[in-house]
């Protein structure tokens, strides 16, 4: 047996305090001048057995009624077959619901998505329990814990609603840990309902490890319950805007069509909506990943500009539409502080690879005197500490990239053999062409700090970003100079560096690209419009001054899935059962069991007062009677 | 006769009340004197008893000569003859009788009963005796008519302090066989003592002809037992103690009480004794006022 509340198991010395007072009253006895001795004798004579076993009795009722009371309020947990005798349907039931984009893939028969389908058996097991079960909901959008009145209610909620967000389930299975603790529920059940995406299960990440160890730490034994939903056939294409720049009076908008499969390989409409313009293009798509530009006319419109593609209707309609915005015509303006003359001209002439790009420009700064009106990227490779005087540039969306400073280590000659090549700064080129990331060669290098985005072969990383506010952080662990790399030649720098300082225009042009769910940096207070998209996170939005585009999450349209043996394998020692299996009996869970200790409290007090009530007549009424009739 | 020294043992209003009930026996009494009392011997009262046959002897003023005419014998005509009372008022005074609440001590009140009779008894014109015991008899008075007796009993009564042991078997069965003549035995006892033993007693005293009445006095403590905490009862009578818890015991006390009172009862049915339970809570005009009403029926 466990206690959700051990410490109030201290209240068990309460047990003595009957003793004690039988024990005081003993010790406070008076005396009396007496003259029916003789009685007193006689009954103390024939009570002595009887009387005595009955008083020792009431005492042991009165000790274990507050023995029952304290363990009652202990919380106590049983488990086993007492834990199966004494349990009904759990005292809470959590029902974590994926209604990330990839659960709106339809089932081809029914015309349900894999939501609604979860949605609906979630409400029909819910009401198995025949409402004796608490239930919370924690959808995957907020991870809020909300608790639902009745499972008929369900369907009915905005929070099990289609979401553009992406699923987190090691932080919704946090946020149910935490929320288990915070109300220290009895016996608990987790319903996971999920379509099982390996990107929304994080299944490569060691937060497994905290999340199954909290569970398990936690002192009553709670089990998951998975509600897998499979894909059941059907062809999706995912469109997704991987970028939109402008060029000569043109929108470029690049975009990625994937997903689909062989089978679908052909001829696609894809639609391109301008400010409300709608041009529609045919596309050749071979099935995979297909990488696309589309150029949209923009005449003499020079100011910043929103729109979407559009696929057709598919089995995931949730996926067939992605957002842009674009900023007004700006002109990159990037700074280079470096300590290092060498490398601070490739930098330079890397950052504005005249003329190629009218519109950009590069500038050498003193690492004290930097003026940061206008620029996009800054360059930073000088042993100054830039966080102070970049931390308002940061916070505006500025893009910063630190190269080394001073010797670094020696020794090797170190390759980069891994590198993100789907997102991020060496993410492939539009064509599908990989940055030759693999033929560099590093002869010194540094340690630097921040989220991998390419790494050397012994697994240090080679280029980190890490999120400063709105801005970003790059670092690079060596110099483009030959001392240091042949990092210096072209092919990997500048591309590199033309997409920082993209992604630092940005802030520029008033324009936010982001996924749903994604920090903004945007106040709680300013007033969101949107301009286009449905009734749904994803559209396009003027807040404040600016143009926001949120679409779903990258890693949603991802296609890859996990295996029940792996999801067994992620939750470790956390009992889990599928929602199809079958289980026996002596695998309920343990059960709280404070109830039968308050009913054991009212017997024992029950049985107290008829033990101290008189057996026969009250006190005296017999001999006061016959002292009537006598007189009579 | 002095009704401020009665008013000692008993308010003097409540006195005068009961002076109009009388105090009768239930047989016929052997009294020196005519009294209001029957009398196992023919008298001269107006009452009729019977006819006899005249023999030589008789005082011929008794022959009835209206029978005579019609059946030419002789008849004596005879009546009842009406004679006082003799009363003999028995009080316990062992230790026992000291207990007491706030109504006082059952040989207070005992007191008040006795002291009242004699005066009602000696008003009444009826000879009144006293015998006082504890574990034998302190005091004997023997029974007067004068109303300076009565004067001596009150001052026995007052004199008289309760402590020792109980003696009143061996006290009663002493009055049996001492008192030769009919008479009313009145008891002021709480009777602790073994009840076979006491109603051997009474049964003596009623062979002995004499009309027997028992004033059983308890406290109301003693009928109800209702302590709660644990307490040392001390006997009055010899100093022993018992430490109990008085919620344990109170069932089978009341119940070996109640037993007991029972079987008092029982006998004194069986002997045709006069018994009557008081609790020193009730009113003493009121218990003498229904013992009195009783007795003329």
């Amino acid at each position: 047996m466990i206690f959700l509340q051990p410490l109030v198991l201290w209240g068990l010395a309460l047990v003595a305090v009957p003793v004690v007072i039988h024990l005081l009253n003993r010790m406070r006895y008076r005396s009396l001048d007496w003259a029916a001795m003789s009685f007193l004798l006689a009954a103390s004579r024939r009570s002595r057995r009887s009387a005595k076993l009955r008083h020792w009795l009431v005492l042991a009722c009165r000790a274990l009624a507050i023995a029952a009371l304290v363990l009652a309020m202990a919380r106590p947990l049983v488990g086993g077959w007492l834990g199966w005798a004494l349990s009904g349907a759990p005292d809470t039931v959590l029902l974590l619901l994926d209604r990330s984009p990839s659960m709106e893939w339809r089932e081809a028969a029914s015309a349900r998505s894999k939501r609604e389908v979860a949605v609906a058996r979630l409400t029909e097991a819910a009401r198995a329990t025949g409402g004796a079960s608490r239930l919370v909901l924690i959808e995957s959008a907020t991870r809020r814990p909300q608790e639902i009145s009745s499972a008929g209610v369900l369907p009915e909620l905005t929070a099990t609603a289609a979401s553009d967000a992406a699923a987190d389930i090691p932080a919704m299975l946090d946020a149910a840990v935490d929320y288990i603790t915070a109300n220290q529920c009895g016996r608990t059940e987790v319903w996971l309902a999920s379509d099982l995406q390996a990107s929304n299960w994080s299944a490569t990440q060691s937060r497994w490890a905290a999340v199954t160890a909290r569970l398990g730490a936690l002192p009553q034994e709670v089990r998951v319950r998975l509600l897998a939903l499979r894909d059941s056939g059907g062809e999706n294409v995912a469109v997704r805007v991987t970028g939109v720049r402008r060029q000569k009076g043109e929108a470029v908008v690049e975009l990625e069509l994937a997903g689909g499969g062989a089978a679908g390989a052909g001829t696609r409409p894809l639609s391109v909506v301008l400010e409300g313009a709608r041009s529609l293009v045919d596309v050749a798509y071979a099935g995979g990943t297909v990488r696309l530009s589309q150029r949209v006319g923009l005449g003499d419109h020079p100011g910043r500009g929103w729109g979407w593609v559009e696929v057709p209707p598919d089995a995931n309609p949730r996926d067939n539409v992605s957002y842009f915005a674009f900023g007004a015509e700006t002109h990159l303006k990037s700074v280079v502080v470096a300590d290092d003359d060498g490398a601070g001209k490739v930098l330079q002439l890397a950052a504005a690879p005249a003329p190629a790009q009218l519109n950009q420009s590069s500038v050498r700064a003193s690492a004290g005197n930097v003026d940061l009106q206008d620029v996009a990227l800054v360059i930073w490779q000088s042993a100054a500490d830039p966080a102070k005087s970049l931390e308002t540039f940061l916070g505006e969306g500025g893009v910063v990239v630190r190269f080394p400073v001073g010797e670094g280590e020696t020794g090797g000659r170190w390759r980069v053999p891994t590198w993100n090549r789907g997102d991020g700064v060496l993410a492939d080129a539009r064509d599908g062409v990989e940055l030759p990331v693999a033929e560099l060669e590093v002869k010194r290098r540094t340690a630097i700090e921040g989220f991998a985005l390419a790494m050397f072969a012994d697994g240090q990383p080679f280029v980190t970003r890490q999120a400063v506010g709105r801005g970003m952080v790059y670092a690079v662990a060596t110099l483009p100079v030959a001392e240091w790399s042949n990092l210096g030649e072209g092919p990997v720098l500048v591309p590199m560096l033309q997409r920082m300082l993209l992604e630092g225009g940005a802030r520029l042009g008033q324009v936010v690209s982001a996924a749903v769910g994604e920090p903004l940096g945007i106040g709680g207070d300013e007033v969101w419009t949107r301009l286009a998209g449905q009734a749904s996170e994803a559209g396009v939005f003027q807040v404040g001054g600016r143009l926001v585009a949120l679409n779903r999450p990258v890693e949603e349209d991802a296609g890859e899935r996990l295996a029940e043996a792996r999801v067994r394998e992620l939750f470790g020692g956390v009992p889990v059962r599928f929602f199809d299996e079958q289980t026996a009996a002596t695998a309920r869970l343990s059960s709280e069991v404070w109830r039968w200790f308050l009913v054991a409290m009212l017997v024992l007090l029950v049985t107290e007062a008829v033990l101290t009530l008189p057996s026969r007549v009250p006190a005296g009424a017999a001999t006061r009677g016959a002292a009537a009739e006598g007189a009579g | 006769m002095p009704a401020e020294v009665a008013s000692e043992f008993l308010d003097p209003h409540a006195l005068t009340r009961l002076l109009s009930l009388p105090l009768e026996a239930r047989g016929p009494m052997e009294g020196s004197v005519s009294g209001r009392h029957q009398s196992p011997h023919r008298g001269s009262s107006v009452e009729f008893a019977e006819y006899r046959k005249y023999v030589p002897g008789d005082d011929v003023r008794h022959v009835d000569w209206r029978v005579y005419a019609r059946s030419d014998r002789f008849y004596m005509k005879e009546f009842e003859a009406d004679t006082n009372l003799r009363c003999c008022l028995v009080l316990d005074a062992s230790g026992s009788m000291k207990f007491g609440g706030a109504h006082g001590t059952k040989f207070a009140y005992a007191r008040k009963l006795a002291g009242a009779l004699a005066y009602l008894a000696m008003h009444q014109g009826d000879a009144v005796g006293l015998a006082c015991c504890s574990a034998a008899v302190i005091r004997d008075i023997p029974p007067r008519r004068n109303a300076a007796h009565l004067k001596n009993i009150f001052g026995a009564l007052s004199e008289t302090n309760p402590g020792g042991a109980t003696g009143l078997v061996a006290a009663l069965h002493q009055i049996a066989e001492k008192v030769r003549r009919r008479a009313l035995v009145i008891v002021f006892s709480d009777l602790f003592a073994d009840p076979a033993a006491l109603l051997s007693c009474f049964q003596h005293l009623r062979f002995r002809k004499h009309d027997v009445a028992v004033f059983h006095l308890l406290d109301r403590a003693e009928m109800d037992f209702a302590f709660d905490r644990p307490t040392r009862f001390v006997d009055l009578e010899d100093g022993s103690s018992l430490l109990v818890e008085p919620g344990l015991i109170r069932e089978p006390y009341q119940e070996a009480l109640a037993r007991y009172l029972e079987r008092l009862k029982q006998g004194c049915r069986e002997y045709r004794v006069d018994y009557q339970r008081v609790t020193t809570d009730q009113e003493p005009e009121r218990v003498l006022a229904d013992f009195l009403v009783a007795r003329t029926r």
